[in-house]
């Protein structure tokens, strides 16, 4: 019982409490910079997260066997094998994506978002609780960076997937596609998770 | 002593285990993105040539030219890359121009990354379009009314360098090749 509660906190802090983007604002880069489309924003989230979760094994498995004074570059190395791998993946089965995404696929081993979980949390913790944590925050990237490429998406170009959402005499904004539209989106987004936060915080002390 | 040695011997396992999977992975999926690429050409040189079954490629100087043959194995056409830079990167465009250099048959952007919502409307075919069967008398201009003349272009609003780039990467790319045979 115990156990599973540790485990589940692990997972879930990832999505609300230290969500990587809106909370703890790292790897800003990628989230800024892929999101003008929910397709762009997925395949990169989904990128993200099997390397946080690739490399979040390995290097809880081996936390022991690496020296502490070169601990940083075994994990960029053991990083950019799994960054490579999903590079090719994506150039041989998803050429078009690929194509989007262009150098952010590459530029995912130095999110610091991978590093920094594998310094704070991974090579601290034994696997299994390095996997919930890993699949929490990669879950979490994922869905902040749909939520910014949604309203992107839709504002800038009236579409959802690439399926026309907003019909009638309605004229793209579109700043929102330009990197000014990335900052106010992701600006008025911090905004309102912040009031959600403090509204649920002051629910709470109520009780 | 013991310490670095300890070091030195994990880094240059992990790299070499990492060298040893990458090398494999590479393997498995060089074949099936070589095909990518080639396939991605393939289409743009059928788009912009469209009577074209087959094709030849041959070299002029630095530039691939693909030479197009109809069904009936005629000489129907020319196709190459023009590239050059635009508002933000290279923009990398597949011509096709009739067998004598007098017009062109149509063009495909491959490659931009112009400011999207404005620069990245090259693609589309209203602009795309405009370059079918355009003549190549005289130099192609770029216009912000609607074209008057036979080599002009209209500009798409609020994008006149893009607009104005793919323009002078395709002349620049046809004065170095005109009279190839």
């Amino acid at each position: 019982m115990q156990r599973t509660n540790i485990l589940f906190s692990d997972f879930i802090k990832g999505l609300w409490q230290q969500n990587p983007t809106f909370r703890l604002l790292i790897g800003m880069c990628p989230t800024l910079a892929v999101t003008s489309q929910v397709q762009n924003g997925l395949a990169m989230g989904l990128a993200t997260a099997f390397t946080l979760l690739a490399s979040s094994i390995i290097i809880s498995i081996f936390r022991n066997f690496i020296p502490r004074e070169v601990r940083i570059p075994s994990y960029i190395v053991i990083i950019a094998t799994f960054v490579t791998i999903v590079s090719l993946f994506l150039k041989a089965n998803f050429p078009e994506v690929s194509k989007d995404l262009g150098p952010y696929v590459p530029l995912i081993i130095v999110n610091c978002l991978i590093l920094g979980r594998q310094e704070a949390f991974a090579s601290k913790n034994p696997v299994y609780r390095a996997i919930a944590d890993a699949l929490g925050m990669g879950i979490g990237f994922t869905l902040s960076l749909m939520v910014l490429a949604s309203v992107r998406e839709v504002l800038g170009m009236g579409t959802l997937l690439g399926h026309q959402v907003i019909f009638g005499n309605f004229r793209p904004w579109v700043i929102m596609l330009t990197p000014p539209g990335a900052f106010l989106t992701l600006g008025l987004l911090l905004g309102l998770v912040n009031i959600i936060d403090k509204a649920v915080k002051a629910r709470k002390e109520k009780k | 002593m013991k310490q670095s040695f300890k070091m030195i011997f994990s880094l240059c396992l992990i790299a070499l285990i990492s060298a040893v999977i990458l090398a494999k992975v590479y393997m498995i999926t060089q074949p099936a993105i070589i095909a990518n690429e080639k396939k991605a050409t393939e289409n743009a040189i059928y788009k912009v040539v469209n009577t074209a079954t087959s094709y030849k490629e041959s070299k002029s100087g630095q530039t691939d030219i693909f030479k197009c043959y109809d069904e009936n194995n005629k000489f129907c056409g020319l196709a190459f890359v023009a590239e050059g830079v635009g508002y933000q990167d290279l923009i990398k465009v597949m011509v096709g121009v009739s067998t004598d250099f007098n017009k062109i048959l149509a063009i495909e952007v491959i490659e931009n990354s112009e400011t999207p919502g404005l620069g990245n409307k090259i693609v589309t075919p209203w602009f795309e379009n405009q370059f079918q069967n355009l003549s190549l008398q005289n130099k192609i201009t770029v216009v912000k009314v609607a074209p008057s003349k036979d080599s002009e272009i209209q500009a798409i609003t609020g994008a006149t360098i893009s607009s104005q780039a793919v323009v002078d990467i395709i002349n620049n790319k046809i004065e170095e090749l005109k009279g190839y045979k």
